[in-house]
């Protein structure tokens, strides 16, 4: 089961700087799905070029980090495939979620999320990605402040009025910049309170709609993503209706015997 | 293996000089970690590693301020998510033919047959690539040659791939006759044959679609579990002896769970998928 996370401080270890600039460089990859130059990476981390070209050569030794021979890009190498398999395994959410999310995908065939939270962010556990010709881009794993998602948003309501508090004060600049401030946001936490679900345009899905659900204790939602040229009334009912029954059918499959 | 195109290890005259230990003990500290021991405690990583435990401890909280590893306290961790977004983009970054195309080659050499690489559009085979045999008399194959899944060995693999729904749409969709378009294909025993795919991962078709030819074809899964493509050994029928069939199973599963394993299948993915059948 997932744990939910309060926010909590950094431990204060000395990190290995070498490790410290390999991660930045991994880190590098997550911003596109493109294969990235030398040049590209150097840009993005700020490192010396003869650096990253060192790291890229250990990270392709060690199976994280590819080279395309034929026009020396770099792309991400096998051992990613394996160490996320590594962490999925015992995500025990997941793998009861899985089959409930299945059966939702089959009948909307539109992006079905499972986000949980971590801290004072989420990421997606996993993404079953629509069929359509035009659907959302989306990328599992990729940590997001609370309130830049909808699912997040969602998460936020959850939370014990203290956390949110917590929340609220320690990102209140970021959240000052958003439309209509801290303000509109409190009124958004107590709608998706009230309501049992957030459903919104935008968050960080530009030109998408996203509809969330929260589930588990508040540790993890289930979301429908969409293109917003897709959105109408009639499809937000049916995705809400859909929505909790998937929860309710999820929720029964994780109550002990 | 990895794909040809890829340079997986640097030549140890070259570009080993160039390799940095403190990457190397992190990645070594990382694949401490397995689906049987998802946590670790530090003592017990750091001596299996062979690294000090405060160096091991140092390496693990860098790798957790980048969410590589999460520390779960009492000196114990476990993979973090991070991993997750990598390999999403990892997935997207190589397709399957990248990946399909240099264990191809490799089974071709081996078994010097021809091999084709078949995806599923809807309820149609299509080959999408190939490397041919460097034999006199061979199987030739074209690129974008389509049949229904029901005729052939890597259409039937594809076909054996769907679920009971998807399966029961295909039989009121489409009519199952023969390549040739006369002769009907009785759906019991259609069904059958897709139960002896599943039980022993492969389809063999003799003189299905061409008078003189057989194949050979298994599945490749992604990392879901789900049926992604076929790989099939097309050869002339009259060359298909026991002997040669028995090596063409062997080396075309060893090619199979190759591809698979680098879409990020692991068999323990289709024992659950099974188990929710």
């Amino acid at each position: 089961m997932s744990r939910t996370r309060t926010i909590s401080s950094a431990k204060s270890v000395e990190l290995v700087s070498t490790v410290e600039r390999a991660a930045l460089v991994l880190s590098a990859f997550r911003k596109s799905w493109d294969f990235l130059t030398l040049s590209d990476v150097v840009e993005d981390t700020g490192l010396t070029k003869p650096t990253v070209f060192r790291i890229l050569t250990s990270l392709v030794a060690e199976g994280l980090v590819f080279q395309n021979e034929a026009n020396n890009t770099y792309g991400l190498g096998f051992l990613n495939l394996r160490l996320a398999d590594v962490f999925l395994s015992h995500q025990s959410l997941r793998q009861q979620a899985l089959p409930i999310m299945q059966d939702l995908f089959e009948q909307l065939n539109e992006n079905v999320i499972l986000s949980v939270r971590d801290g004072a962010r989420t990421y997606d556990l996993d993404i079953l990605e629509s069929t359509q010709v035009i659907v959302p881009s989306q990328t599992c794993g990729l940590a997001i402040s609370l309130h830049e998602s909808i699912a997040g948003r969602a998460l936020l309501a959850a939370a014990s009025r203290e956390d949110q508090a917590t929340y609220l004060k320690h990102y209140a600049r970021k959240i000052a910049s958003l439309p209509g401030g801290e303000k509109k946001l409190r009124q958004d936490l107590r709608q998706i309170e009230a309501s049992g679900y957030a459903s919104a345009a935008g968050g960080i899905l530009l030109g998408g709609h996203t509809i969330a659900k929260i589930f588990a204790h508040g540790a993890a939602a289930l979301s429908v993503s969409f293109p917003l040229a897709r959105f109408s009334d009639e499809l937000e009912k049916r995705v809400i209706e859909l929505l909790s029954d998937a929860v309710q059918a999820v929720e029964s499959t994780s109550e002990p015997n | 293996m990895a794909p040809a195109s890829q340079k997986k290890n640097p030549s140890s005259s070259g570009e080993e000089r160039y390799q940095i230990e403190g990457i190397s003990n992190a990645v070594a500290l990382l694949r401490g970690f397995s689906r049987q021991n998802p946590s670790r405690a530090l003592a017990d990583l750091a001596a299996e590693v062979g690294m000090s435990e405060t160096l091991a401890r140092r390496t693990l909280e860098t790798l957790a301020q980048h969410d590589f590893i999460t520390s779960l306290g009492d000196d114990c961790y476990e993979l973090g998510f991070g991993w997750l977004s990598l390999a999403d983009i990892r997935r997207r970054q190589v397709g399957l033919r990248q990946i399909a195309y240099p264990v191809m080659r490799a089974l071709r050499d081996r078994l010097n047959e021809t091999i084709i690489l078949s995806i599923r559009s809807g309820f149609r085979r299509i080959s999408i690539d190939h490397v041919e045999s460097g034999q006199s008399i061979r199987r030739t194959a074209q690129s974008g040659f389509e049949t229904p899944l029901h005729i052939g060995s890597a259409g039937k693999v594809l076909l054996a791939g769907l679920n009971e729904s998807e399966l029961d749409h295909y039989f009121t969709q489409v009519p199952l006759r023969a390549f040739d378009g006369a002769g009907k294909i009785d759906q019991k025993e259609l069904l059958a044959e897709i139960g002896a795919i599943h039980e022993r991962g492969y389809s063999i078709a003799f003189r299905e679609i061409t008078a003189d030819a057989a194949a050979l074809s298994a599945p490749l899964y992604d990392h879901r579990g789900a049926t992604c493509g076929a790989l099939t050994v097309s050869l002339p029928a009259d060359r298909f002896s026991d002997r040669l069939r028995a090596q063409c199973i062997r080396e075309l599963l060893k090619a199979t769970d190759e591809i698979s394993t680098h879409l990020g299948f692991s068999a323990q993915i289709l024992v659950r998928k099974k188990g929710h059948r």
